[in-house]
C-alpha cells in the first residue's frame, strides 16, 4: 500500500511545489517567457556573448511589432553588441494596463517598453521611467530633433527615451484628383487647397459633380486627426479642463465638413474605411511616415501608380509616434539604453531602421546626409515620398501639443462627439451643446479634474 | 503518522490554487476598496469614501447600472422563451433532425467572441452592412445603428441573444429529458392537447431549470462585458459606444480599474456589483421557486 502510494503523493507535492514557483519571481533565464504569459516572444538568434559569471546578455522588449523585417534590424543589434533582444507582444492599447499591473503584482519589468502616442500621457505620467540623459547612460537628447523633446519628458522633467519621428501630410488617389481637380500634381494641388477653407469648398464641387457619390476624405474621425494634429491649445491645463479653447475650432470645422459633405460616413479605423483605400469613391487620406507602408499599401495592394503625397491644407502635423523607454525596475538597464543608443543616436542605426522597417531616424546628423531619404516609389508613380516627408513635412511641423496623463479620456470623449456629429446633419447639432457634454464626461470620468 | 498525512497532502493542491486565486484577491480587493491605490505607490486608506462616491458620484456607474438592467430584463425572457421554444419543438416535432438543428443552434455559443464582434461590426456597418443593404431593398432608410444609442441597444441585445439562446435550448433539452414520457401518455389519454401537455406538464416541470437559467442569466446579465467592448473595441470608437448606451457596469469597473488605474475605486465598484447580483439574484431565486416550500 505504501509503495502505491508514493506516486500520488510525488504528484500532489509536484503540483504543490509547481504552484508555488509559478507564483514566485525568480530570476529564472526563462523569466522573460514566464512572465509573458500566453504572450507571443521571439528573439534575435543568441550570438550573445556570456558575462563573467556566465550568463549570456539580453533585453526585453515590449512591443507590438514582431515581424521579420523587425527581428531583422534587431539582429544587427546584437551582432555588434552580443546581446540578445526578445521581444514580447504587447498590443499598444493593452500597454499601460500590462504595465500597472505588472508593477502591482510585483512581476519582471521588461527592459524598454513602447509608449503609443495615445497612451503616452498617462505613461509618462507614472514616476517608473529612467531618466537615459543621467550617468551612467548619458544619453545625448541633443542629438535629438527639437520639436521631439517634450513629447518624450515625463512631468516631472525626466528625458525618457527618443521616438522615430511621426508626421504626416496627406495621400490621394490621382485619378479622383485629376478627374475632380482637373490635376494630380502634388504642387498644383497644393496651390489649390492652401487651407481648410479651401478643402471644403473644393469638396462642395466634388460632391454636386459626382452627385453625392464622392467624398473629399472617408471619415470625420481621420479628418479630427489632422485638425488636432494641427492645432497646439492643450485639452486640460494642469487638472483644469480647457475645452473651449482647444476643442471649439475643431468641432466647429469638423461639424462643417459633416454638413457640407465633405467627408463620408465610416467610422475611422473600421474594416469599410481599409476598405476604401481601394475603392473610388474617397479622395484624400492623411498619411504619416509609417501610413505609406501599413496602411496606403496595405489596404490597396494593387494600387501601384494610383496615389501621391502633399502636404495638407494648414499644413503637416504630428501623427502617432512611439517612444522607447526603460523602466526604473528593469533588470538589464544599461543594455537597455545601448540598444536605443544604436538606432537612434547612431547613423548607421537609424539606416538599418530605415530600410528594414521604414522608421525615420529623430538624429539629427542624419538629416544633413543629403541622399540617407532618397527612395523613389513606383507606387507613388515615382515620387520620393520619403524625402518629401524629411525635407518638406519635418521641418514645417508648427509645433506639438505636450502629452497629459488625461489624453486618453480626451480622445474618448472626441470619439464620443464625432459619432454625434456623424449621426446629425451637421445642421442640428451645436458646439456648445457638444462642449458642454464633453466636459460632464470628463468630470465624470476622472475625479481629479476640474471645470 | 504518515498515512494521516496523506489525504491532506492529496487534497492540498486544490485548497492551495482556490486560497490562492479565489480567497486571496477576493479578500485583497475588498482590503483595497477602503483605500485609493494606483497600483504603484503606497495605498492610503480612504474608509468608506470609495462606496460614497459610487453611490453620490458617479452618474456613470448609474447609467452603466441602467444599461446592464435594460439589456439584461430584455434578452433574458427572450433568450430563454426562444431556447424553451426550439427545445419543445425539436423534442416533440424535429426527432430526425434534432441533433443537426441542436448544432446550428449551439454553434454561436462556442464561437470565439472576437470572431463575433467583428462579424457584427460588418453586419451593421451604416454604409456596407448587409442589415441596411436588406432595408435598403425594402424601400427604407439605412440606420447608422453603431452610432446611435438606441440602435447600438438592439445590436447589443440581438447579438446576446443569437449568442447564447442555444445554451438555452441545450439545457431546456437537458430538463425536458427528465419529465417521464408516462405523464404525456396519460395527458393524451385522458384528451389533453399539445397546449395543455405544455402548459400543465412541461413548465411546471420544467422550474428547477428556469430557477437555474434566470438566476444564472441574471448574474452573467450583470456580468456583461464582452458583446458591447468587441462592438466598440477600437481606439477610435468611445469606450460603452455612442452616449455610453452600451456601457455596463463591468465596462465602467475595467476603465476605473485598467484605464484609469484606480485599484481601489474599481474594488469598490466590483463589490457594490457583487451585492447588486447577490440582492436580485436572491429575489429573483425566491420568486421563482415562490408556493414550492412545501
Amino acid at each position: 500500500m505504501r509503495k502505491y502510494a508514493a506516486l500520488p503523493l510525488s504528484l500532489a507535492a509536484a503540483l504543490v511545489f509547481g504552484l508555488f514557483a509559478g507564483c514566485s519571481q525568480g530570476a529564472s533565464p526563462s523569466t522573460a517567457e514566464s512572465t509573458a504569459g500566453d504572450s507571443q516572444v521571439v528573439s534575435t538568434d543568441s550570438a550573445a556573448s556570456p558575462t563573467a559569471d556566465g550568463d549570456s546578455r539580453s533585453i526585453e522588449i515590449w512591443c507590438w511589432d514582431l515581424s521579420e523585417p523587425r527581428m531583422k534590424s534587431n539582429s544587427a543589434f546584437t551582432e555588434q553588441s552580443g546581446v540578445e533582444v526578445k521581444l514580447t507582444a504587447v498590443e499598444s492599447k493593452d500597454m499601460a494596463q500590462k504595465l500597472q499591473t505588472t508593477l502591482a503584482a510585483g512581476g519582471d519589468m521588461p527592459d524598454i517598453a513602447w509608449l503609443e502616442a495615445t497612451f503616452r500621457g498617462k505613461l509618462l505620467s507614472l514616476d517608473i521611467w529612467e531618466d537615459i540623459t543621467a550617468e551612467p547612460y548619458n544619453y545625448s537628447k541633443d542629438d535629438m530633433l527639437d520639436y521631439l523633446i517634450p513629447l518624450e519628458t515625463s512631468p516631472n522633467g525626466n528625458y525618457v527615451g527618443p521616438e522615430c519621428p511621426s508626421v504626416a501630410g496627406m495621400a490621394y488617389k490621382r485619378e479622383l484628383a485629376l478627374e475632380y481637380f482637373g490635376t494630380d500634381d502634388p504642387a498644383e494641388l497644393e496651390k489649390l487647397l492652401p487651407d481648410w477653407d479651401a478643402f471644403v469648398e473644393a469638396g462642395k464641387g466634388v460632391q454636386e459633380k459626382s452627385g453625392g457619390k464622392v467624398f473629399m476624405m472617408s471619415s470625420l474621425g481621420l479628418a479630427s486627426i489632422m485638425l488636432k494634429g494641427q492645432t497646439t491649445e492643450p485639452f486640460v491645463i494642469g487638472d483644469k479642463l480647457n475645452l473651449d479653447a482647444s476643442m471649439r475650432p475643431i468641432l466647429e470645422r469638423l461639424i462643417e465638413l459633416k454638413a457640407n459633405g465633405i467627408c463620408d460616413v465610416l467610422d475611422r479605423s473600421s474594416p469599410e474605411e481599409g476598405a476604401s483605400y481601394a475603392g473610388n469613391d474617397h479622395i484624400f487620406y492623411p498619411c504619416a511616415s509609417w501610413s505609406v507602408e501599413f496602411t496606403i499599401k496595405a489596404n490597396d495592394r494593387d494600387g501601384e501608380g494610383r496615389w501621391a503625397f502633399m502636404l495638407p491644407p494648414d499644413g503637416p502635423f504630428p501623427w502617432g509616434g512611439t517612444v522607447t523607454a526603460v523602466p526604473q525596475k528593469a533588470k538589464n538597464k544599461v543594455d537597455a539604453v545601448e540598444f536605443i543608443k544604436f538606432f537612434f543616436a547612431t547613423v548607421e542605426g537609424s539606416k538599418i531602421e530605415l530600410d528594414a522597417v521604414g522608421n525615420f531616424s529623430p538624429y539629427k546628423p542624419v538629416y544633413e546626409i543629403e541622399d540617407f531619404y532618397d527612395f523613389p516609389d513606383p507606387y507613388f508613380g515615382g515620387q520620393n515620398v520619403v524625402q518629401e516627408i524629411a525635407t518638406r513635412v519635418l521641418p514645417n511641423i508648427g509645433g506639438v501639443r505636450v502629452p497629459n496623463q488625461y489624453d486618453q479620456d480626451v480622445d474618448d470623449v472626441l470619439n464620443l462627439a464625432i459619432k454625434s456629429i456623424n449621426a446629425s446633419d451637421g445642421t442640428s447639432i451645436s458646439v456648445d451643446e457638444l462642449i458642454a457634454s464633453m466636459e460632464d464626461d470628463l468630470l465624470n470620468k476622472q475625479a481629479t479634474l476640474t471645470k | 503518522m504518515r498515512k494521516k498525512y496523506t489525504p491532506y497532502v492529496m487534497i492540498a493542491p486544490y485548497f492551495l490554487l482556490y486560497i490562492a486565486f479565489s480567497v486571496f484577491p477576493i479578500i485583497f480587493s475588498l482590503v483595497i476598496s477602503f483605500t485609493q491605490w494606483d497600483g504603484i505607490g503606497e495605498a492610503s486608506f480612504v474608509g468608506l469614501a470609495n462606496y460614497i462616491r459610487v453611490f453620490t458620484r458617479d452618474k456613470f456607474f448609474y447609467k452603466s447600472l441602467g444599461n446592464t438592467t435594460l439589456l439584461l430584463v430584455i434578452t433574458t425572457p427572450v433568450m430563454i422563451g426562444l431556447g424553451l421554444m426550439t427545445a419543445v419543438f425539436l423534442k416533440d416535432f424535429f426527432r430526425r433532425t434534432r441533433n443537426a438543428v441542436q448544432l446550428i443552434n449551439f454553434l454561436p455559443y462556442i464561437t470565439t467572441p472576437v470572431a463575433v464582434g467583428i462579424i457584427f461590426q460588418l453586419m451593421f456597418d451604416w454604409k456596407s452592412g448587409i442589415v441596411n443593404a436588406l432595408l435598403n431593398l425594402l424601400h427604407i432608410d439605412s440606420v447608422y445603428w453603431l452610432g446611435n444609442a438606441w440602435a447600438s441597444r438592439v445590436v447589443v441585445i440581438i447579438m446576446q441573444i443569437w449568442k447564447t439562446y442555444g445554451y438555452m435550448m441545450v439545457m431546456c433539452l437537458a430538463g425536458l429529458a427528465t419529465i417521464p414520457e408516462d405523464l404525456y401518455e396519460a395527458a393524451k389519454i385522458d384528451g389533453a392537447s399539445w397546449r395543455h401537455s405544455f402548459v400543465h406538464i412541461t413548465l411546471p416541470m420544467l422550474r428547477p431549470i428556469f430557477t437555474f437559467l434566470f438566476t444564472t442569466s441574471i448574474i452573467n446579465g450583470f456580468k456583461l462585458f464582452d458583446e458591447p467592448q468587441l462592438l466598440f473595441s477600437d481606439p477610435a470608437q468611445p469606450l460603452g459606444g455612442p452616449d455610453r448606451s452600451v456601457m455596463t457596469v463591468v465596462m465602467r469597473f475595467y476603465e476605473a480599474s485598467f484605464q484609469n488605474f484606480e485599484f481601489g475605486y474599481g474594488s469598490a465598484l466590483a463589490y457594490c456589483l457583487f451585492l447588486i447580483i447577490a440582492v436580485v439574484s436572491l429575489v429573483v431565486f425566491r420568486f421563482i421557486n415562490r408556493g414550492t416550500e412545501d
